[in-house]
């Protein structure tokens, strides 16, 4: 029993810091290209872009193999156990934002993403 | 600087891009479950699996959400932040249940409302910070 918890908390650290690291690829290449994507076009043209970088397949590849071991991971464990455990996605997002790309992440935004966190592990964890 | 507050038409993305992965997630345990157990007993298995992969439909449902879900979600974060476009994801949290209290009379208990309120509170103030950067920066 408690084996098992300490492996499910492995792999969900493990997945939701692999998955922060893939988002943290993509948000600095389109911060490279500077496209704002107001119009269907932009979009468009902003997706096209990014498939010529290469940091942009190694988070897509990242988190590709992410959703694979995912979807095993919720098979051999229990789904709310594991979706409440993914709550701390949350804080590695914030934490990578701040030191690695640099957003001003102010107290505020620091305090509503800790209460944002809590709720979804409140809520997972009842539902 | 470009304008980096939040708008109906973001959020109406955001939304998207959570549907759009749970159906790439539910795709992919479709396609895992109807034919990967065949290739773990023998070489020639894998050869029908691999078969039965690439002419399920859920392959092409996965392939056209993956691909959306990448346009969908790098255009969010070509406008707001990442620390505020991630957390922002969890109005489904929001959504879900209201959607099953009005429309399939569901009984939502204390804890699910308690979280339910903080998730809110929490979005409310990730607006509000997101607009406060906007007036710093311009």
């Amino acid at each position: 029993m408690t084996k098992e918890v300490w492996l499910t908390l492995f792999f969900v650290i493990l997945i939701t810091f692999i998955e922060t690291g893939a988002n943290v690829c993509l948000k600095s290449a389109i911060e490279k290209l500077n496209i704002t994507a107001a119009t269907r076009h932009q979009m468009l043209l902003l997706a096209w872009r990014l498939l010529f970088v290469p940091k942009v397949w190694l988070g897509f590849i990242l988190s590709l193999s992410m959703v694979v071991m995912w979807v095993f991971v919720l098979a051999k464990c229990d789904l709310s156990f594991v979706y409440s455990l993914s709550s701390v996605h949350y804080i590695f997002i914030a934490l990578a934002s701040q030191f690695i790309l640099k957003e001003k992440v102010s107290r505020k935004r620091w305090t509503a993403t800790l209460l944002i966190a809590l709720g979804v592990f409140i809520v997972t964890l009842s539902g | 600087m470009k304008f980096k507050g939040l708008s109906l038409r973001i959020i109406f993305f955001l939304v998207l891009t959570d549907i759009v992965e749970s159906v790439v997630m539910f795709c992919f345990k479709k396609m895992a479950a109807s034919n990967i157990p065949a290739a773990e007993y023998h070489v020639s298995g894998l050869a029908t699996a691999l078969q039965g992969v690439i002419t399920s439909p859920y392959l092409w449902i996965f392939l056209i959400c993956i691909i959306l879900s990448f346009v969908i979600w790098s255009a969010v974060l070509s406008e707001i932040d990442l620390s505020v476009a991630f957390p922002l994801a969890s109005l489904s949290f929001i959504f879900v249940p209201l959607v099953s209290i009005f429309f399939l009379h569901e009984h939502v208990g204390f804890w699910r409302w308690l979280g339910i309120a903080f998730i809110t509170v929490g979005i409310i103030w990730l607006s509000e910070s997101t607009q406060a950067t906007t007036s710093e920066k311009s």
